[in-house]
């Protein structure tokens, strides 16, 4: 009996200690691994819903490379998620639509995880997710929409966390 | 049916087009403001595939106007329309130029129709007693294609073998592509039975509701008046092998009275129609066609890559089941386009806004052709409004 309830919790365990260990290889720098969603902002928090995936922790990316690279157009968050043996990885911007400027955030945060992020990368075997929680200002014109589309940009104004994500995942 | 084509339209002085080049694909889709010459281009293509069908149909009935250009262009295009062709009208496919010569007295004789064209009068073809006009019962001034659409549908619907008393005509076990008909009988027809009945002897289209009232044509809803033709059309296209000639076809508008669900079940018929081997021009006012072509060429190049995630891509397009929709991938193949008719004072010029890029300097084609300006500017003003009056709407922030 406590074999078969320590299988679940043990995975959930690997499944953090594995994502704590990519974000501190890559980021080097221990303290931007938050358990859960505390990394996000509480206002950020609200528009992602994890009630169907371990959450394996999050990274304020912006915060955490805003003294190396302050005039990039950083990217706000990271967020890693497992379910069963499948582990993935969501990036997270909370930003009003505007796609010129989105378009140079994903860009950088594209190559940021090229250039230092690799161990994130391996740990969630390629896949990023990227989504945009849209704020009120601004207008989302059909046409800025698309845009984004075409950046492979996602937007919702809550982010259900599934792994596989939503809408990849491979259908029998 | 050759696929993965294409074709060369060159039209100089036809109506507001002054000259343009165009190339037709598997699909090709026309859009733009009202009046700007996209229903004349599209009738003067079928005229320059079909001249020869088109001048027989009209001796069939007793009429000719080889000699008159101004009478066969008010018989053919339509009442208003006389002055239509003129000497400079030139047209030509693939680099060989039509003359208005060839189109009035064709070398051929008696060939069959190449273009099954769906005019967006099509709901005009009904008679009150709810039975398609014959072809001799329009005003000559009526457009061709009106006629010629309503001729086909009234003989296919004659040649139905329907009992003694009443023939289910749709939904029917041999009729379309499985999902299709199970996705338009539910979403689009709402369980409703298209059926021929005879009444005194006179045959009559009806749907029958479950309980088993009968609707006339006049109690249809607009969407059922618009949609009903379309379908019938495509039943003609699959009748027993008589119209074997036919490879390209026609449709205007087939967004008229539809809600955008039901619009988007009648473009998987127009993807069966590709993954037929037909080569099919549309006209358009919908920004959902545009939204349809759009996926599609993404989904196409996604293929190349990753064809389990195009076909995922596929299903979520059009909300079908994993087991549904394999036959969809026949489009991966396809090549399509889509120009804009853009007016410019008295004249119209054609550009090509295929690639739909967002991200594209010219407004044209990432509006497409201005197709979502409207919602566009309704936004930008609601986000001003929100701005300026500090009316910040509620986005469930708790």
């Amino acid at each position: 009996m406590a074999k078969a309830s320590a299988k679940p919790a043990s995975r959930a365990q690997a499944c953090q200690e594995g994502f704590r260990k990519a974000v501190t290889q890559a980021l080097e720098d221990p303290a931007c691994y938050q358990p859960g969603l505390r990394a996000l902002a509480k206002g950020a928090r609200k528009h992602v819903d994890a009630t169907r995936v371990h959450l394996a922790g999050s990274v304020a990316l912006d915060d955490c490379v805003a003294s190396r690279e302050p005039r990039a157009s950083r990217w706000d968050y990271l967020v890693g998620a497992c379910q069963e043996q499948e582990r993935c990885l969501y990036g997270i911007e909370v930003h009003q639509v505007d796609a010129r400027a989105l378009a140079n955030k994903l860009a950088w945060v594209k190559t940021w995880l090229q250039r230092h992020g690799r161990p994130l990368l391996r740990w969630a075997r390629g896949k990023v997710v990227y989504y945009l929680v849209p704020t009120p200002r601004g207008s989302a014109r059909a046409a800025e929409v698309r845009r984004l589309a075409q950046l492979g940009l996602r937007i919702a104004r809550r982010v259900s966390l599934t792994c596989p994500p939503e809408a990849t995942r491979r259908q029998a | 049916m050759s696929t993965g084509t294409r074709l060369r339209l060159h039209v100089e002085s036809l109506a507001l087009i002054a000259r343009a080049t165009l190339t037709l694909g598997d699909l090709t889709v026309f859009v733009g403001p009202q009046a700007t010459g996209k229903s004349l281009l599209l009738q003067a293509f079928k005229l320059l595939l079909d001249s020869a069908a088109i001048q027989q149909r009209f001796r069939q009935y007793g009429w000719a106007a080889e000699d008159d250009p101004r009478l066969f262009a008010h018989a053919y295009f339509g009442e208003g329309y006389a002055d239509l062709l003129s000497p400079t009208t030139q047209v030509s496919l693939n680099g060989q130029a039509v003359g208005l010569a060839t189109l009035l007295h064709p070398k051929a004789r008696g060939e069959e129709e190449r273009v099954f064209y769906i005019p967006a009068q099509r709901a005009l073809i009904f008679q009150h007693v709810s039975w398609p006009r014959p072809f001799s019962d329009f005003r000559l001034g009526d457009p061709f294609v009106v006629r010629a659409f309503s001729e086909h549908i009234r003989t296919y619907l004659e040649a139905q073998d329907v009992g003694p008393e009443a023939g289910v005509l749709f939904p029917h076990a041999r009729r379309l592509r499985a999902c299709l008909r199970d996705r338009l009988a539910s979403r689009l027809l709402r369980g409703t039975q298209l059926t021929i009945v005879r009444e005194m002897g006179q045959k009559r289209l009806m749907l029958e509701i479950p309980g088993g009232a009968r609707l006339p044509y006049l109690s249809w809803s607009t969407g059922q008046r618009e949609f009903i033709p379309v379908l019938l059309g495509s039943y003609w296209l699959s009748g027993r092998g008589s119209h074997r000639a036919v490879d390209w076809i026609i449709a205007e508008e087939l967004e008229l009275g539809l809600h955008p669900q039901a619009l988007a079940d009648t473009l998987l018929l127009v993807l069966d129609w590709l993954q037929q081997g037909y080569r099919v021009l549309l006209s358009t006012h919908s920004a959902d066609v545009l939204e349809m072509v759009w996926a599609l060429s993404h989904i196409r190049r996604c293929a190349q890559r990753d064809p389990e995630q195009a076909r995922q891509g596929l299903r979520l397009l059009f909300d079908l089941p994993p087991s549904q929709g394999t036959w969809l991938e026949a489009i991966w193949t396809k090549t399509v386009y889509v120009y804009y008719f853009a007016p410019l004072g008295h004249r119209v010029a054609i550009h090509d806004i295929s690639n739909l890029d967002a991200w594209d300097e010219d407004p044209a084609v990432a509006e497409w052709g201005y197709l979502t300006q409207f919602a566009d500017r309704a936004t930008r003003v609601v986000a001003l409004m929100a701005e300026s009056c500090g009316e910040v709407l509620a986005h469930g922030e708790g």
